[in-house]
């Protein structure tokens, strides 16, 4: 071999590998927590009033659900896009379903605009109506539009906010599972192992109840099963922060970075406790990093609730206005703000939004 | 003397197993409709509510959660005399309907008489095992009153009492 067929193909090896280094890293930031969970069951009426199961799916290769408002700028170019992929690909086993966030109660109106918004975008995928928004909750939404891709019953990918460079790396893993070559090389992605995905399961419900000694010991097998895994992590750092061990709390979101440092969960979670813990430069730094693929919605509020402990009230009320217009369904937002507006005397401000956290809360918005 | 009463015991006993039988059935069926108009509440669908809620009171006249939630469909519908009506009739049945109490706080809110409304709903808290629509409802009162200290006062305590209700 020549010297410059030599140097070709060492910058092909090098392009190859810098193309799989870059989606690892990113997929990662995107990756969310409830990868190899079970997809939450729904039946919802279409906005023509017909009943439409995620059961009746259940022979498909992949189910993309998409969750959209009329409202969210990206929802329009999320929905274009997946009608696009919809049309060529449907019939190589890839459903796609359109599920509406547009508000909690939909009034006969409302139903009108969003049959008018489906209908200028020429979309013939179904498009379900969530009243109550009660699948939007189940499947733990934080950003609208957000993407879930299930394949098997259970959740394969998840895409909060409709990010450039995630969003290629999402549609490439669709062209993979409807059989088509990616337009680049593409990791198949992280599933844990069903028995650390059933441990961190039963904590959970063992933190509901606040039974903290019972989740401990869960939350660590599932860390050692699956140290890839990043939920159990995160549900034991909110353990020990519960009961007081801040510093613990702070060990086991480093260990789970030292993992996957570019995880924006895990960011995000490390940088609020640091914010509580009065470490606010770190965990401005923290949530800086983590606000940067713009999709994640807490740490868009806790960025702006650092910022207002750093007393840039201005940069603060950016970044809550950021995170409610991902989505304001998020009671955690306005009551993040309240506080903020409480503290700096704005009462008239800080009772609204109490307000609207509370009105979250009893389901009347 | 003895013998008519005797003859109109027995005549009550007989009767009664199969009027009991009614009552039941009026009663599990109204506790249907109003399960479904809950549902329907919950999804925005008010006028189908309402005429569940209706059926339900129909076949209970008795029914007081059912007036309860009429009044609150109703409030919904911006019919604000109606709900009136219907928060005052289930506490007729149930003087210590809580909710019924705070529903007519918050027809009286809607209809703009905020002291008025203030007093129910501080009444509406005493003896209230879910109390965080009623802060809610007092927390507007004050928020209309500009009394927002208050009215913050309130909205936590919703806030924190459905919290520690693990909602």
């Amino acid at each position: 071999m020549s010297g410059a067929s030599r140097m070709v193909l060492l910058q092909a090896v090098v392009l190859v590998v810098s193309l799989i280094v870059s989606f690892s890293y990113t997929a990662e930031a995107q990756a969310l927590l409830q990868a190899g969970m079970d997809a939450p069951p729904f039946s919802l009426k279409d906005i023509e009033g017909r009943e439409v199961s995620l059961s009746g799916y259940s022979d498909r290769k992949a189910v993309v659900v998409v969750f959209w408002s009329t409202w969210s700028a990206n929802s329009r170019k999320a929905l274009k896009r997946f009608e696009e992929f919809y049309r060529k690909y449907r019939a190589r086993g890839i459903e796609v379903i359109g599920i509406n966030a547009d508000r909690q109660v939909l009034s006969d109106k409302d139903i009108e605009e969003i049959k008018g918004f489906v209908g200028g975008l020429d979309i013939t995928f179904p498009v379900l109506l969530d009243r109550g928004l009660r699948t939007f909750h189940s499947y733990n939404v934080i950003a609208l539009p957000s993407t879930i891709v299930i394949t098997g019953g259970k959740i394969a990918y998840e895409l909060p906010g409709f990010p450039l460079v995630g969003t290629e790396e999402m549609f490439d893993y669709l062209l993979v599972l409807a059989g088509e070559s990616p337009r680049r090389k593409v990791e198949p992605g992280y599933r844990p192992p069903h028995r650390a995905v059933a441990d961190t399961n039963l904590a959970r419900q063992f933190m509901r109840k606040r039974m903290y000694a019972m989740a401990r010991p869960l939350l660590r097998k599932a860390i050692d099963r699956a140290p890839e895994y990043m939920l159990p992590y995160v549900e034991l750092a909110r353990v020990y922060e519960e009961e007081g061990r801040g510093g613990e709390a702070e060990a086991v979101l480093r260990k789970a970075l030292s993992v996957k440092p570019g995880n924006v969960v895990v960011m995000t979670e490390l940088g609020h406790l640091l914010s509580k813990e009065g470490k606010t430069k770190e965990a401005l730094k923290v949530l800086r990093e983590a606000v940067k693929d713009d999709s994640y919605t807490p740490a868009h509020y806790y960025l702006a609730y650092a910022l207002f402990r750093d007393g840039r009230m201005k940069e603060a009320l950016e970044a809550f206005e950021r995170a409610i217009s991902l989505n304001p369904y998020d009671t955690r937002a306005y009551m993040l703000r309240a506080e903020a507006y409480e503290a700096a005397g704005m009462s008239k401000e800080a009772a609204a939004d109490y307000r609207k956290a509370l009105e979250l809360l009893l389901k009347l918005r | 003397m003895i013998f008519p009463a005797l003859l109109l015991c027995l005549w009550a006993l007989l009767l009664q197993p199969s009027g009991a039988g009614a009552v039941e059935g009026g009663r599990e069926r109204a506790a249907a409709l109003y399960r479904e108009a809950v549902r329907l509440q919950e999804e925005g669908e008010l006028e189908r509510a309402a005429a569940l809620l209706r059926d339900a009171l129909a076949a209970d006249p008795d029914y007081a959660e059912a007036y309860d939630r009429l009044g609150y469909v109703l409030l919904g519908k911006g019919e604000v005399e109606q709900a009136l009506r219907a928060f005052r009739s289930a506490l007729e049945i149930n003087p210590r309907l809580q909710s019924a109490r705070t529903g007519v706080g918050f027809a009286l809110y809607r209809k703009g008489e905020l002291r008025e409304a203030e007093e129910v709903l501080k009444e509406a808290l005493v003896l209230n095992p879910y109390p965080s629509m009623t802060h809610y409802v007092l927390g507007l009162v004050y928020e209309g009153l500009k009394d927002y200290d208050r009215a913050i006062a309130h909205y936590k305590k919703g806030i924190r009492k459905l919290r520690s209700a693990g909602r």
